[in-house]
């Protein structure tokens, strides 16, 4: 055999194996990086909800559980229930304590604030007045109170779950943070049908994350001085939904609140003036009121209004809201603006489903949205 | 020529009958409303009346309160006379503890007249008032008499009933719309009414 | 004889179609005519008072000949809001509520003129507006539903207890579209706002 033919031949051989050899490392490695991708992803950080329980009293320790962190300390009311479900409050504020804890709240302990509120005589702890706020700071070394509502809770076929909420500062009593959220499990049908939420369970966790999406103890960059304080009465309810009204009240003092306009007073002021001043009617004012209102709270502007219809969807008919509010100069007792505004479910459907609303809270939302967008072009005098 | 003549005069007559027939089914046909007018009373004087509450005498609740805001209405728009502010001939009636709708005498009349300052009084009553099915079609039927009655001798000088209701001839045959509850309310006191003014 | 009958043949043709326009123009006319009668909508204004010197006006609450419990207030409410978008001052109706219940006045259809002049005098408004509703549902025909709102609008002025306005407005029955085609109508409150923009817009 020729040499140079023998050292090719080995040549060629050697580079192969080279080749191969360098193949193998490849894999290895290759191989090694998927592992430890796998093993970061099953024990790592993202932390899933499935394993959650939504049944409990609020304030229990289950186990496996994260410890509770030492951030600010808020203590959380007990959201007033508009649902018909009776024990929807027991099966939602487990849900949002626990949201809280992991953004790293620390939560004031079920019992203190219970005997608090028996000590306080607090029979509604759906709003808090700057008072009893200001004394749960002192007493209780509390940062905020978290106040809500549960507007929508309904397990059935089509699930549907809704709620409002706002922070309310312990120092002054104003509000830091609102929020609203609400939609029915087949809003997140997609495409091909897939993707439908058919468990309340699930529904509710999706939207007090959505809710909670914005949270933040600390305020919103608000210029407070060019904004104009504003008390929202309680509206009056002509639907045949018991508490309509008190949720249009809240969506309001919600959404007014995201206005740089704005700075609605917080429900609990406005409750204590509806009772001390014995303002029995609902969706309209006197003079003598409006005018006690406004030396007492230092507002700007009051809202009232009427919840016209608050439907349900029927069978084919879509859910409906009708609402009309108006805005009175507190100074002068004028109406600055008045307004009302109709939404129907299936008003936004642009193409198939898609824009379909399937709860009459979602669409109260809309139109509760479109009357602030409206409320911000009044020229006060 | 000859046929040609023929075709067009024929159209013609067909036309004709058309036109004849769209008349009466939508303008007449309806018989011209009873009325009564006193002769011998200058109604040019009349310049400020009262419409009284009206007697309800079918089962729609509202009835009387309905036509008498009609009545009011219509009234005014014409302009030929004053009218009072609703409520005053409600409160005069009160006074004399007569409940609005129930009879009222000359001699009340006349206390009516003098406690609003009018020189007539404008009463009535609705007779019929409310939906009628005929087949399978079904249309408001409203039936009111009103009066006119003179504050200063009590009489009454004025007094027509009118009646319009039930599916027109279109309606009924080729489904097209009947009028609704206050176009046949408005129609019917407008009929009413005119039977006083082209005097 | 042919020249006749040719210049014949001719003139007929134009003749016929003389004729035919001649019937279907006779035809919209008339109908034209008789569609034209029943629409008018008729309304009183004092011609002795300038409407438009009445900027403030206090809106009593509205009586309701309606089956629906809050068509009275729902009325009132759009009739402020479309005075108000007409640049007239609108008094806060929980302070007209206030000042009727003052008065003990106990139901509206018996309110005075004493009474009336009084409340604009208190509230210093140029005028006090006073209504009733006369319908305010959905109406059903054979196969089709339509909206159907009647209001009667009254204003008096607060000085001398005199009306010097007053108006019917109606919106009612089922469009040629909706009978025909099954088109949907407008809803209730469209047809509530419309009614009462052809009202105001008798006025201001």
């Amino acid at each position: 055999m020729n040499p140079i033919d023998t050292i090719n031949t080995i040549n060629s051989r050697n580079t192969g194996s080279h080749v191969n050899l360098l193949k193998q490392v490849s894999y290895f490695y290759l191989i090694v990086i998927i592992s430890i991708c796998v093993f970061t992803m099953s024990t790592g950080c993202s932390t899933t909800r499935e394993d959650q329980t939504i049944s409990g009293v609020p304030g229990m320790q289950e186990a496996g559980k994260p410890e509770k962190s030492m951030g600010p300390v808020i203590a959380l009311f007990p959201f007033e229930n508009f649902s018909e479900d009776t024990r929807a409050t027991e099966k939602i504020m487990p849900v949002v304590k626990d949201r809280l804890e992991s953004e790293g709240f620390s939560m004031l302990d079920g019992s203190t604030l219970e005997r608090f509120l028996v000590k306080e005589r607090i029979r509604s702890t759906g709003y808090i007045s700057r008072d009893i706020a200001g004394k749960m700071g002192k007493e209780l070394h509390v940062e905020a109170v978290l106040v809500g509502s549960i507007n929508t809770y309904y397990g059935g076929k089509n699930p549907m779950a809704g709620f409002t909420a706002r922070l309310i500062n312990s120092s002054d009593g104003s509000i830091t943070w609102a929020s609203h959220s609400a939609a029915t499990g087949e809003d997140f049908t997609g495409i091909l049908g897939l993707g439908t939420v058919r468990s309340i369970d699930e529904l509710t966790v999706r939207m007090i994350d959505k809710l909670f999406d914005t949270f933040s103890i600390l305020p919103p960059h608000k210029e407070r001085e060019a904004a104009y304080r504003i008390a929202v009465m309680p509206f009056k309810n002509e639907s045949k939904i018991r508490g309509a009204g008190m949720i249009a009240t809240y969506m309001f003092i919600s959404e007014l609140f995201r206005t740089r306009m704005f700075d609605p007073v917080s429900y609990g002021d406005v409750r204590n003036l509806v009772v001390a001043l014995r303002v029995r009617s609902k969706g309209e004012l006197d003079f003598k009121n409006i005018g006690s209102i406004a030396e007492s709270s230092g507002v700007d502007g009051i809202l009232v209004g009427t919840v016209e219809h608050y439907e349900e969807e029927q069978g084919s008919v879509p859910p409906l809201a009708l609402i009309s509010a108006r805005l009175i100069d507190a100074r002068t007792g004028k109406i600055l603006w008045y307004d009302g505004y109709e939404y129907k479910g299936d008003d936004g459907i642009t193409i198939f489903d898609w824009g379909r609303l399937r709860s009459a809270e979602s669409v109260a939302h809309v139109v509760v949205s479109k009357l602030v967008k409206e409320m911000s072009k009044v020229k006060w005098q | 020529m000859k046929s040609e003549t023929l075709r067009r005069e024929r159209l013609k007559i067909l036309f004709s009958g058309l036109l004849t027939i769209l008349f009466f089914t939508c303008c007449g046909g309806k018989g011209t409303p009873s009325f009564y007018m006193n002769q011998d009373v200058d109604f040019s004087f009349i310049k400020r009346v009262a419409v009284l509450p009206f007697e309800n005498l079918t089962n729609e609740r509202f009835a009387g309160d309905m036509v008498r805001q009609v009545v009011i209405s219509e009234l005014l728009a014409t302009g030929l006379v004053e009218v009072t502010v609703p409520g005053d001939p409600i409160s005069a009636i009160e006074k004399l503890r007569l409940k609005p709708g129930d009879p009222i005498s000359a001699d009340q009349i006349k206390t009516v007249g003098k406690d609003l300052k009018v020189q007539a009084v404008i009463l009535g009553a609705v007779e019929e008032f409310g939906e009628v099915r005929y087949g399978n079609v079904s249309a408001p039927e409203v039936s009111i008499t009103i009066m006119m009655a003179d504050t200063s001798s009590g009489s009454i000088i004025w007094s027509v009933t009118k009646s319009k209701g039930g599916a027109g001839f279109w309606a009924r045959h080729f489904g097209a719309r009947s009028d609704t509850m206050s176009e046949t309310v408005i129609a019917v006191v407008r009929e009413a009414l005119k039977t006083l003014f082209e005097y | 004889m042919t020249q006749h009958t040719g210049r014949c043949k001719i003139m007929n043709e134009i003749y016929k179609n003389k004729g035919r326009y001649a019937c279907l123009s006779t035809a919209i006319a008339v109908l034209g005519i008789m569609l034209l009668c029943g629409c008018a909508q008729k309304y009183f204004i004092r011609e002795s008072v300038d409407i438009t010197r009445i900027r403030s006006i206090a809106v009593l609450p509205f009586e309701n000949f309606t089956r629906d419990d809050f068509a009275g207030e729902k009325i009132r409410r759009i009739v402020i809001t479309e005075l108000l978008s007409r640049g007239v001052d609108v008094t806060e109706p929980g302070e007209v509520t206030k000042l009727l219940s003052e008065l003990n006045v106990r139901s509206l259809r018996s309110i005075k003129t004493e009474e009336i002049k009084k409340v604009g005098e208190t509230l210093g408004v140029d005028a006090v507006m006073s209504g009733s509703v006369e319908a305010f549902g959905i109406s059903k025909g054979i196969n089709v539903t339509y909206p159907e709102v009647t209001v009667n609008l009254m204003l008096l002025e607060t000085g001398s207890g005199n009306i010097v306005w007053s108006v019917r407005s109606s919106t009612g029955g089922a469009s040629f579209w909706t009978r025909h085609f099954g088109a949907e109508g407008i809803p209730l409150s469209e047809a509530a706002r419309r009614t009462v923009e052809d009202a105001i817009d008798t006025v201001y």
